[in-house]
Formats: structure tokens, sequence, C-alpha cells
């Protein structure tokens, strides 16, 4: 019987050429069972201090979950974690879609890439033997070419692909991930770092099932049937399967908190032109990830003034606010067309868009003039200059070259007061949740690592009326007290800090956020069922809690190895003046409740509230003691072991002296290749 | 009365459909109004009534037949 995971990795060596299996036992995954606690923890160890986040010595990860491949709706996703280029900063992106949980089938938990190779290469890995492949006719090609020439090439139609575009390729730092085309790892330049490597592809094939890993497969089995068919009979999945994101765009105007205008109004003004009733009437379909029933994945195929198909994913509400109402452009077909550009040249939608508004209020400032665009007249509601420039960014050419840098590095050379609303945190864009109107959506902006994400914890209006289908959600996780979405007091942190360390046990089990409560069906109960099954574990809610609590630690020690510390979790200043148009005009985020607010939730976390690192007893109480010495040094520890010959023949052992949990495991030969 | 059940709120009208009317006798408070439609009321975090966003808790609002009535839940991110 297994414990839920293969207890391998694949480990690739760019530069040398090699690539080796690792094995990892019961004890180590107990502690770091997967996604980004498996990843996390690779990184802080292998990747030196400093370095280059496109130089051979970063180190990417791309690690599934505990439960991704399980036969259980949104599990799914895996995580892509390496140093982010865009902000030098932990960087961390997640995808559904197929790619993990066919990794997972082919043996492995996770790949680490490490090194640079000199030439564009692809990687072929099935049932766990791995070969890397040339890829220099592939380097420029297109997305869906790509794919179809390597599932070609390596013989298997059902092969899952991973792969970069032309974003990725040319080191944009807002770069993504895509899998079978419509899964992206979009956040904090996970692409650009595949690319630094040359590697342009990862395609897998696994002949395993999950079950056959699972300490129970019966139960697990029994939980996914009753889960699948309960979704369209909870408001929140069924909401997510009828609709699925683009169906947040109207509710979020009403409140007042609808992106707009490089996030100065919270209200669109023709929100009917982008808003849900608009994008039904041209939704094509709607698609899903591996064995997942709630099938939120809209898509739109039109030709009409633009030509859109559905190779390629959405858009999703990110899409629709960022490209539609905050750049002011009310035209649902030119942001279907512009999404479809972002996914095609492999751009974080979110990042792209929210750099590209940035840009748009410089020029309206007078900080950005005809010289500097290169003749793109890239104001405010001109979706013709947005079409115009995507393209050029992933090319980096003309104007694209100034907003591949990203709104921060752009603010720095532009100068005056244009920081206060270049609308990041550590350099990464926010994403398109206005958190004037829902303020612990500000914490986890503020002072989550990889910078402004908005899927780090749970949003304000879960919390607030303890009548609500969201709050009896979150009993579960021991949430019983609510609190107002402006409301910053204890009550507000504690739910936040408990939010964000379930949100984070979501990242280690590989569950997409649209799966457990409080945003969605699966009751915290069954979550830990399935754990239980898979695993043979006594888990229970509070471990969960405690795994992702460990990967945030990790994280966040990380980021304090890089030189970052609390003046780095900071709010941009505009979120701190008065919203100026919609239902909240006038609100805005107190500086010194804000920050009041951020020292208590350092305090519960264990965290020195001056500079925002981990207390040694906290690092204790996690099992991370080894942890603190990495941190402070950077050492490696057992990064450069393994390879051998070219070809990976030689394995080489190695001696994994790792934490205090005492797991040690060994690399064996590549089986082939 | 024309309602739109906005986001998961649709999940509670007739036969799931977001979009319907329901024919009024009179005037009815707005609070009745939403009991009537059978929407929990903790699960409402926003009301559009007329175009205009307004409040639950104030006791005079009133609907009646040629009325539009909009009900948002919280939207949780996504």
């Amino acid at each position: 019987m297994g414990y839920g995971s293969n207890g391998t990795i694949l480990r690739v060596d760019l530069s040398r050429g090699t690539a080796a299996v690792e094995t990892f036992d019961e004890s180590f995954y107990r502690r770091y069972p997967g996604g980004k606690a498996l990843a996390a923890y690779h990184l802080l160890r292998e990747m030196p201090a400093g370095a280059d986040p496109l130089g051979p010595e970063n180190v990417l990860v791309l690690a599934t979950g505990l439960l991704t491949g399980a036969p259980l709706s949104t599990a799914t996703r895996f995580n892509a974690i390496a140093r982010s280029p865009l902000t030098g900063a932990f960087g961390e992106s997640e995808a559904g879609g197929y790619w993990g949980p066919e990794l997972k089938m082919a043996g492995l938990d996770a790949i680490i890439l490490t090194g640079r190779s000199p030439e564009p290469v692809y990687l072929w890995v099935k049932d766990g033997v791995a070969e890397i492949r040339d890829a220099r006719a592939l380097w420029g090609q297109d997305p869906p070419t790509v794919q179809a020439a390597i599932k070609e090439a390596v013989g298997e139609k059902n092969a899952r692909v991973l792969q970069i575009g032309r974003a990725g390729e040319n080191l944009v730092p807002y770069a993504m991930l895509m899998n079978e085309l419509r899964h992206y790892n979009g956040r904090t330049g996970m692409g650009a770092v595949m690319g630094s490597k040359n590697v342009r592809a990862i395609a897998v094939k696994g002949s395993r099932k999950y079950l056959e890993l699972a300490h129970d497969a019966a139960a697990l089995g029994e939980i996914g049937k009753r889960l699948s068919k309960t979704v369209t009979e909870h408001p929140q999945s069924w909401d997510l399967r009828t609709k699925g994101t683009p169906g947040l765009t109207d509710g979020l105007n009403a409140a007042g908190i609808l992106p707009t205008r490089n996030f100065r109004q919270g209200s669109f003004e023709q929100v009917d032109k982008i808003g849900w009733e608009a994008y039904e009437a041209i939704r094509s379909g709607t698609r899903t990830c591996y064995a997942c029933a709630v099938r939120c994945k809209p898509e739109m195929a039109f030709v009409g003034r633009y030509t859109v198909t559905d190779i390629y994913d959405g858009p999703e509400y990110e899409a629709v606010a960022g490209l539609g109402s905050n750049c002011a452009i009310f035209d649902l077909e030119l942001v279907a067309r512009a999404n479809e550009l972002c996914n095609e040249l492999g751009l974080d939608v979110i990042s792209t868009a929210g750099t590209v508004a940035f840009v748009m209020e410089c020029v309206e400032h007078g900080l950005l003039g005809p010289a500097d665009l290169h003749g793109v007249d890239l104001r405010f509601g001109n979706g013709e200059a947005v079409l115009e420039a995507l393209p050029l960014i992933a090319e980096r050419e003309g104007i694209g070259e100034l907003l591949a840098l990203g709104s921060r590095r752009i603010a720095e050379q532009v100068g005056g007061e244009s920081i206060s609303f270049a609308m990041q945190v550590k350099g990464l864009e926010m994403a398109m949740h206005e958190p004037r109107g829902k303020v612990g959506v500000a914490l986890g902006y503020a002072t989550n690592e990889a910078g402004a994400d908005h899927l780090v914890g749970f949003h304000d209006g879960v919390f607030v009326n303890p009548e609500s289908v969201s709050f009896k959600g979150a009993a579960g996780i021991g949430i019983t007290e609510p609190a107002g979405p402006l409301d910053l007091g204890a009550t507000k942190v504690r739910n936040w800090y408990t939010g964000e360390r379930w949100n984070s046990a979501e990242k280690v089990l590989g569950l997409c956020f649209f799966g457990p409560a409080p945003r969605s069906f699966i009751q915290v109960d069954d979550v830990v069922g399935a754990v239980r099954a898979a695993t043979g574990w006594d888990v229970t809610v509070d471990e969960l809690l405690e795994m992702g609590e460990r990967a945030v630690n990790l994280a966040r020690l990380f980021n304090v190895r890089e030189g970052f510390s609390r003046r780095d979790d900071r709010l941009p200043d505009r979120l701190h003046e008065p919203l100026e148009g919609g239902p909240l005009t006038g609100t805005s985020i107190d500086r010194a409740a804000f920050e009041a607010a951020v020292t208590r939730l350092f305090e519960l976390k264990g965290w020195d509230p001056a500079t925002g690192a981990p207390t040694p007893g906290r690092l204790r109480s996690l099992g991370l003691d080894w942890a603190d010495g990495a941190a402070a040094g950077g050492a490696a520890v057992g990064s450069a072991a393994v390879g051998g010959a070219p070809g990976g023949a030689d394995g080489g052992a190695v001696d994994w002296a790792v934490d205090g949990a005492g797991p040690r495991g060994a690399a064996r030969p590549l089986e082939a290749e | 009365m024309k309602v739109h059940l906005w986001g998961e709120l649709g999940f509670y009208g007739p036969d799931r459909q977001s979009r319907f009317e329901v024919r009024l006798d009179g005037e009815l408070p707005l609070v009745e109004a939403i009991r009537l439609l059978g929407v929990p009321e903790a699960d409402v975090a926003v009301l559009g009534l007329n175009g205009e966003v307004v409040r639950l808790s104030e006791p005079s609002l009133t609907v009646s037949d040629g009325d539009r009535l909009d009900l948002f839940p919280a939207t949780s991110g996504g």
C-alpha cells in the first residue's frame, strides 16, 4: 500500500545533459507532501543565495501536489517554483489541466531543472524515463505547432505537453508556462526561467493510475465519486460550473470593487459591455481539467471584427477586468482577442494587463511620450493599441522593450510620482481584485512572498455573515467569528491567517482554489478524509494547516535570504488614497491600521514584526530548524551531487542529510537513454 | 418584477434560472420580496434596485411590478 506519492523526483542538469531519479521516504513526504512545500524545500536548499533568476544557478521545480491525479474533482494542480525574474523574490505559480496528473502517473512527483542547455531542447518523460531532445527546430514556433510536433515525434498522441511561448524564449520576466495550451502557470515569470534554461517544452506520459499509489484506493475512489455528484448541488460550485470566473464581473462592479482605469475607480460605467450577459452571448463552450466535475473553464470562438479561436482558454475574469475595465476598454471581442494573444505569446495576462494599464496612466500624466512608445498610441480605451503592443512585448521590440520590464521597473525608469500608481507589490502586478473594498486581500497582496497575488487566502466576503454558505464552510478550519470587509481588526487578521494556511495547504495537496470550502463545495472533512485515504496517515485539519504554514515559512525564508524584509511587504500608495468612483468612492486603506494589522499577522505567524523573518522558535515548531542556516548563509546542500555520465547512465549515490525528520534518499540510475 | 440573481445566487432561482420575472400584487417590502424568492439573505452582499445600489437594511424600500431587482453574492476571488 502506498501513501499517495511516487516517492521519486526527476532531476535534470541541463548544463551537463544528465538526468537522474531520486527517491525520498514516507517520513519526508509527511513533512513536505507535495506542491508548494516540496518545491519550496528544494528551491531553498539548492539554489545558491543571490543567484541570477535567469542564470543557470536558478532552480526551477515543477511539483505535483499530494493528491494531484487522484480521481477527485479539482485535484489537478502542480506548482512551478523558482527565483522570479520579475521580482527577485520567491517565484510561484500553479496550474491545473492535465500535465500534473500525467507526471504523477509517469511515476514522478516533481521535476527539478538546473543549469542551462547550450542549445534549445525539450524533455520527454515516459514512465519515469527521461530523455533530453533537440528543440532547435521548435524554437520560435507557435504553441500549437510545438505541441503537435512533439506529440508526433514521441509517438504518443496522449502525451501532455508543458511549454513556453515566444515571451518565455525571449525572457520576458512575466512569461508564463502553459500545458495543453489551455492551462497556465501565469504568475512570476516561470516561463522566462524555463526559457533561460533553453527548455522549450516538457512532454510527459505515464501508465500508472493514482489509485495504485493510494493507501485505501476504495475509500478514496468513493469520496471522488460522491463529490462529483454533488458539484451541481452546491451554490458555489454550481456557479463555477455554469458561469466560471467571468460570472464575477458584474457583482464586483456593483460592490464598487471592479478595478477600473489602473485601480483609480471601483466601477466601470460600461460594465454591461464586458459583463456576464455580454460574455454569455459569445461564449462558445466550457472545458475542464483532469477528472474535475466543476468544469469551470470558459472559452470563446467567433469570427467578427476579430477572429478568436478556442485553441486557448478564456478570457477568464482576470483578463476581462485586466484588459477591459482596468484599461477602460469596453469591447469584449477585443478583450477576447487580446487574451488570446497573451496566451499564444506565453504572457501572463495579469502582469501584461497591469503593466499596460500603468503605462496608459503614465501617458495620461505626460510621463511617457510618443518617443517612448515608438508610435503606439497606448492610452486608456485604445484597444487597438493594446493589440499592436502585445506581440512587441513578446519580441521585446519597440514599445515592447519598455513594457517587458513590468510596471515596477518602468516606474523606476520613469520616476516622479509614478511608483505611487504602479499597482504592484515586490514587482508583481496586482490581480484584478480591489483591496480597498476587501482589506484582507490587501494583507495578502502586501505580505505574500511572491507578490500581489489574489489566490493566497480567502477574500473577505467569505467571512462576513455567519449564516452564509461560505462562512459555514469555513467552520471546519476553525473560523468562528465574522468580520466585515473593511475591518482590519484582530478577528480579520486571525481569519486571514487561518485562511492563508488553508490556502497554502491546498497548494501542497494539489487542490484547486475552486475545490475546497470555504470557496467551493468540498467540505473540510472530505479533504481530510481524502488525504487519509490516499496516505494512510492519521492527519487532522490542524496537521494540514501546519503543512500549509510550513510551505509559507519556506517561501518566507527564501525571501529573507535574498534580502527581503518587512519593508517589502507594502502596498502601492494608491491603495491608501480614496477610490474615485463607484459605490465605495472615498474609501481608502488607513496606513496606520494596515501596519498594525501586518504586525498582528506576523505575531500570529511567529515572525519578527520588525523584520518579517520567522523566529527560531517558530522554525523549530515547524521542524524547519535546518532552514535557519540555509536562510542565513544560503548554503546549497546536496544540489550538485547528482548526475554522472552524459545521458544519466551513472546516477551516483546521494546522501540527503536533510532535516530533523531524518529522511534519506538515494539516487538511482536513469532507467534508460 | 424582473429579477436577476447573479453569480451563485442563481442556484436559488426557479429551475436554477438566474433571470426571470415574478408578478407582484401591490408593493412589497424588499426584505419580504427576497424571502419570497427563496434566496438566503445571508448570502446576498449587494442589492440593485432599478440600477441603483441599495441597502437591505433600509426598511422603507419596497418593490412592485415593473421594478428590476439585482441580487449579488459576496464574490470571493478566482
